[in-house]
């Protein structure tokens, strides 16, 4: 890719970065009034429960309590979406893999789930590098579905974050299941070139990553 | 103990001040910086709970404020930032602690107990 088109693509990105880190910070405002409105209707609830019905008391606070755990929820994920948002505002940073891993596994539990497949997360203390995030972000998810897309109803896939002499491991582990036929292609062979990483079978599909300046 | 909420969301600051009020806090609110910055002057609180982006002027210019004219006032910062950076920042510029939004009532509780004792 030319300078200036890559140039160009690096403030696209960034463009999208900025617009969903804002978006995420409107919708984390509206779940707080949420969960302050029906926290405040629980303690209201509470302190008036003595003279109310006591099966209405005890729906008002079926319902609170739903509301609560659902505005958690949404919280986690506008919390992921954000963080995942900023990565990209500067092309190359210092970050965790295991971080970007959890992000990205926030959005990509969706498709696992509805081809009833685990996903599970193993964190061993990995290394931090000097890297794209957004580029990494790029390329875990086409490594991501390829991987899913070889697992079916009741399969694991376990991704594994750990650090070895300097250098950040992502271990992806479909209980035998993995291979890397057909991957990567030609998008994902130039990324993980600009990303200085390697990829390989070993117990899974396994991709290494250095500190790179791009 | 006096508690000023400085928030540019009514209904967030409104709320939590109803519901701070509930537990007996002492509790005002003011619904941006320049009218937060009036209420500190007009009477210090004990605790300030600041939001960190409004519209008329951020979070950390006010917290700037409180931390060179009312070093007894303690500020907790208010962030939806994914990341927790802008809360590292607001701790760099003085704040004791901050909160990410959606805040959580109980935290904050177990936040303003820390702070009576």
């Amino acid at each position: 890719m030319a300078g200036d088109e890559r140039k160009l693509r690096e403030s696209q990105i960034e463009s999208y970065g900025r617009l969903m880190a804002g978006f995420s910070h409107d919708m984390k405002n509206h779940l707080g009034i949420i969960r302050e409105s029906a926290g405040l209707m629980a303690d209201l609830v509470e302190i008036n429960g003595a003279r109310m019905d006591p099966v209405l008391v005890e729906r008002f606070k079926k319902t609170t309590d739903l509301i609560e755990k659902r505005v958690v929820i949404a919280a986690g994920l506008f919390h992921h979406l954000s963080s995942f948002a900023h990565r990209s505002d500067t092309p190359i940073s210092s970050f965790a893999l295991s971080d970007v891993v959890a992000e990205m596994a926030a959005f990509v539990e969706r498709p696992a789930r509805l081809r009833q497949v685990k996903l599970e997360l193993k964190n061993d203390a990995d290394a931090v590098l000097l890297n794209s995030p957004s580029l990494l972000q790029f390329f875990f998810y086409r490594l991501y579905t390829h991987c899913l897309n070889q697992l079916g109803e009741g399969d694991t896939l376990t991704l594994e974050t750990s650090g070895v002499n300097g250098a950040a491991v992502l271990r992806m582990d479909g209980g035998g299941k993995l291979t890397l036929a057909g991957f990567p292609g030609e998008e994902e062979a130039t990324a993980l070139s600009l990303l200085g990483g390697d990829i390989f079978e070993e117990n899974g599909i396994v991709l290494k990553l250095g500190s790179v300046v791009v | 103990m006096k508690i000023l909420i400085i928030d540019d969301e009514v209904e967030f600051a409104t709320t939590l001040c109803q519901r701070l009020k509930l537990r007996k806090f002492d509790v005002s609110e003011a619904h941006s910086g320049t009218e937060g910055l009036a209420a500190l002057s007009a009477s210090p609180p004990d605790v300030v709970l600041l939001d960190m982006k409004m519209p008329d002027m951020s979070g950390f210019d006010v917290l700037k404020v409180i931390s060179r004219d009312l070093p007894q006032t303690r500020t907790i910062m208010l962030t939806g930032h994914g990341s927790g950076e802008a809360g590292k920042e607001g701790l760099a510029l003085g704040a004791i602690d901050y909160l990410m939004k959606p805040v959580e009532l109980k935290e904050l509780l177990a936040k303003l107990k820390t702070l009576e004792k």
